[in-house]
């Protein structure tokens, strides 16, 4: 994550004009849920909070998740029409 | 997911009062106040749906809530206050048209949606290790982020020296994407963040 405010010239370069440090956030996909007891996932979430605008930690199960429910949410809203 | 203002700041006085429902300030009687929210209970741990599909229909289910509320606690500023709700339930109902109208721009082939939810869940199960999973994303970016507009992996970045994608998004913005292992520990018995999930943050 770090890499973005070290390197936005080098994406600059490449045609990414607009990057700026307001525009650029990061997303950290790492470990399972099922791995983490009641307490860490805890912690991951004050973690989350804490980095808040700048990055977000994901589980590889969260991503599915997420990605379960929007497709049921996006249904429902299709259903409904 | 909470979104209920945590306290109101008096306009006039400064005065912090937590129930915003009951207006005016309770100290100087002023009806300006600003209300602060809690931004830990607006951060969710397992949003659904991407806030850029919600967030305008949820904004304006809030004003309607806060209306209604201020019309309950104050009768006289009832008349004042329902013709407001009347138009914002008017532009709930458009906001609610465009996004299922975006909802098929975005996604319109939901078979194959769902086989690649599947796909995912398959990688899960059978404890796939990260290239799987980076092949995967590289093939479905917006896996990682809905409203990915262009992604660009690793490769034709620069090579290892650059995060796995770097992604342009429809409201211009950008996102950089680490994938790290499944498999990896996070934490100590400890309780304290292993080094190699300190490592990926940085």
């Amino acid at each position: 994550m770090q890499w973005a405010v070290e390197d936005k010239e080098y994406l600059r370069k490449r045609g990414f004009p607009n990057l700026t440090a307001n525009n650029v956030r990061g997303l950290l996909v790492i470990g399972r849920s099922s791995d983490l007891s009641a307490e860490e996932l805890a912690k991951l979430e004050g973690l989350n909070a804490e980095v808040r605008g700048k990055y977000e930690i994901k589980t590889f199960d969260r991503i599915l998740e997420e990605n379960e429910a929007w497709l049921k949410n996006l249904k429902e809203m299709l259903a409904q029409k | 997911m909470d979104r209920m203002p945590t306290y109101a700041i008096c306009a006039k006085c400064g005065e912090y009062f937590g129930n915003t429902a009951k207006v005016p300030c309770p100290k100087c009687g002023s009806y300006k106040f600003k209300i602060v929210f809690n931004t830990a209970n607006n951060y969710s741990g397992s949003v659904a749906v991407s806030a850029s599909n919600s967030s305008a229909f949820e904004a304006i289910s809030y004003a309607k809530n806060m209306l209604s509320s201020i019309a309950f606690s104050d009768p006289k500023r009832a008349p004042f206050v329902e013709p407001i709700i009347e138009k914002l339930d008017v532009a709930a109902e458009a906001v609610k048209k465009q996004e299922i109208e975006l909802a098929r721009s975005q996604k319109t082939d939901w078979a194959e949606y769902e086989k690649k939810v599947e796909e995912y869940r398959g990688l899960l199960s059978k404890s796939a290790e990260e290239p799987e999973f980076q092949k995967f994303f590289e093939n479905n970016p917006v896996f990682l982020e809905s409203k990915v507009k262009t992604s660009i992996p690793k490769a034709s970045l620069g090579g290892e020296d650059y995060p796995d994608f770097f992604m342009i998004l429809h409201d211009s913005s950008h996102l950089i994407v680490e994938i790290e292992k499944p498999a990896v520990k996070l934490f100590t018995q400890m309780g304290d963040p292993k080094a190699e999930f300190t490592h990926a943050q940085q």
